[in-house]
């Protein structure tokens, strides 16, 4: 398409307004294609694709099921990074303590679920991937390139996000920032998308003749550019508007479309949903494996602390107006309150853990740290960007915000944030900052 | 008269409304498609201030690679496979394999990862399960439940095909014994309660 030489455009005349350009007339760009029409082979040939299933009312019904997983995953998405980067006018709910647990579940989920419908929905569609002329106007080439920017990012949505389930990054860029903000280009060029195609998504919708006209390029009686290609490949190439009695009906296309998002979603979504546990065969996290029957992100090791975990000088430290420092048995000597919280982590996988340790608001408020304020946790971990990580007040205050010592019954393990870790309710897992040595107002 | 000027005023007015409707509908999709434009130059401008440059190739190349992934080889691909699948294959058998095709394909490109994934994550809580092993499984029920219908019905295909022989076999002996009522043929041809 490089190579397509543009018709020169008119002179300027003092009738130019009315005349408009030839980019700009329909057809007027695509009349440069035909002097290469033997291009005109394989899927671009004239009625390569029969008409079956590539017809609206299939596009319609997928794209449809493909947009509300795309909907929540980008609602829940943006829920995820709003309780890590809270803008101002976010609430940060506490409550129900498993609220982060169900929305990254579900953006995992969902995403998912858009594998095998992004497939469909692309298979139904992609003969117009080959249409002729490629291009017909200006209007034209700026809806294929609306298109190209959604499929682009869709695709790329989804490869960065399943290769983060497995913690497998292998490009040089940040992975949330760029899974953020190409999820707004996605969105943006979807919504681009549904204003283009309304009608024809409306005629899909409704169960009428006029939706199974295909989308398939439009088959001409004469197919002028098949004749030479005709021959033995003319069995596959036959195009006919109305669905074959012998084709894949719709029905079967979308059931198992539907089979396929089933078949997806239970053999991963296990690692969230505890019920699930059992089928998840293919899930990169299984719920109960890890230490303390818990999994982990990142070991102590990975994170460089063990030797300072386990120092014996290990003190916490709490800022505020009257600081203190505590032993790991002063600590251990506070008065001690337990709770069910589960660790969400961004990846998807979550598991419930029953944790003991003192009440983060009092110690807070033994430092005379005023009760609005957010704070600072401090890690031993030297660097990365959690090792400072920053708790709002909504979370500090709440009953149920621990400074775990204890996991499950035992003492926590290295792995899970000896000597002790942050746990709060409804928050993102690489929040719940392990190894902890300092909190307070910095 | 005055019933068809009546009747010309309500198709006038239901072609205006349906005018208006058109209308509204139009200024809708232009809104759309105006928001769509806006929360598109929104994570543009988003994707190009976070980043430095190195990233931003980086970025551009993994858009790029994975649109001419599945626009130059997974469709070109999948074009050819099912024209040679439409040929070789009967429209029952057809249903079945394009199942297994999409159910499977969509199975398999989840765990790819799995699969593709570098050793190396000292972390032994990331992947820890034998995914051959849970791929065999997905791919052994998606492959039994696609085909085990196609299986039935050819089953019960044949038993019916073969029941409808016996029955014209017997419908062709009574006739014959009819044609020439000789006792030495009903012997050997049994009777309509065998």
């Amino acid at each position: 398409m490089s190579s397509l030489r543009l018709p020169t455009l008119p002179r300027p005349r003092v009738r130019a307004r009315l005349t408009r350009p030839a980019f700009a007339r329909p057809g007027g760009v695509g009349r440069a294609f035909e002097h290469l029409r033997f291009l005109r082979r394989g899927p671009l040939r004239e009625g390569a694709f029969r008409a079956d299933l590539h017809d609206e009312r299939t596009a319609s019904l997928i794209g449809t099921a493909l947009g509300v997983a795309f909907a929540l995953a980008f609602v829940t998405g943006v829920i995820s990074h709003e309780l890590q980067h809270p803008a101002s006018w976010f609430p940060l709910p506490t409550r129900p303590v498993w609220f982060y647990r169900a929305t990254q579940g579900l953006h995992v989920a969902s995403g998912m679920a858009a594998i095998p419908l992004l497939l469909a929905k692309l298979w139904t569609v992609y003969p117009k991937l080959f249409q002729w002329p490629p291009l017909k106007s200006l209007v034209h080439g700026i809806e294929r390139l609306s298109i190209a920017v959604l499929v682009a990012g869709a695709i790329f949505e989804l490869v960065t996000g399943l290769l983060d389930t497995v913690q497998w990054y292998p490009w040089h860029f940040d992975y949330t920032k760029t899974h953020f903000w190409v999820a707004w280009v996605t969105i943006g060029a979807l919504l681009v998308h549904l204003a283009v195609k309304a009608p024809a998504i409306a005629r899909g919708w409704r169960r009428s003749e006029a939706a199974d006209v295909a989308v398939a390029a439009p088959v001409e009686e004469n197919a002028a550019g098949g004749d030479e290609a005709a021959g033995d490949e003319e069995e596959t190439a036959v195009g006919s508007n109305g669905a074959r009695p012998n084709a894949v009906s719709r029905r079967a296309m979308l059931t198992a479309t539907g089979l396929a998002v089933g078949a997806v979603t239970v053999t991963t979504v296990g690692q969230s949903v505890s019920s699930l546990r059992s089928v998840d065969l293919l899930a990169p996290r299984i719920p109960n494996v890890g230490p303390q029957g818990i999994p982990i992100n990142k070991t102590a090791a990975q994170a460089g602390v063990v030797a300072l975990a386990f120092h014996p000088d290990w003190r916490l430290g709490v800022v505020g107006p009257e600081p203190y420092q505590l032993t790991l048995a002063e600590l251990s000597a506070l008065p001690q309150t337990s709770a069910t919280l589960p660790i969400a982590c961004v990846e998807g996988w979550s598991a419930d853990g029953h944790w003991t340790g003192v009440r983060l608001r009092d110690l807070l408020d033994r430092a005379r740290v005023p009760a609005g304020s957010d704070i600072q946790i401090v890690s031993l971990q030297p660097g990365g960007p959690y090792s400072v990580t920053t708790m709002q007040h909504e979370y500090t205050r709440d009953p149920l915000t621990l400074l775990a010592l204890r996991l499950n019954g035992e003492p926590l393990s290295i792995d899970h944030g000896y000597p002790a870790r942050i746990i709060a309710p409804g928050r993102p897992g690489v929040l719940q900052t392990k190894w902890v040595s300092r909190i307070g107002v910095m | 008269m005055s019933a068809t000027a009546s009747t010309d005023e309500a198709a006038h007015k239901t072609e205006g409304v349906r005018r208006r409707g058109g209308r509204v509908a139009l200024v809708l999709r232009v809104l759309l498609g105006g928001a769509g434009v806006a929360i598109l130059g929104y994570g543009a401008w988003g994707l190009l201030t976070m980043q430095h440059a190195a990233a931003l190739a980086s970025v551009g190349r993994w858009l790029v690679v994975g649109l001419i992934l599945h626009d130059a080889v997974l469709a070109p691909v999948v074009f050819v496979v099912c024209a040679v699948a439409y040929r070789l294959t009967g429209p029952r058998l057809r249903r079945a394999l394009a199942a297994i095709l999409l159910i499977g394909g969509s199975v398999v490109l989840v765990a790819l990862p799995e699969f593709l994934l570098p050793p190396g994550n000292s972390n032994p809580t990331v992947h820890p399960l034998n995914y051959a092993r849970g791929l065999a499984i997905v791919g052994a029920v998606v492959i039994a439940a696609a085909l085990l219908p196609l299986l039935l019905t050819g089953l019960r295909e044949r038993r019916r095909a073969r029941r409808r022989a016996r029955a014209e076999a017997l419908a062709e002996s009574l006739r014959s014994k009819e044609a020439s009522p000789s006792p030495s043929d009903a012997g050997p041809n049994p009777g309509p309660d065998a």
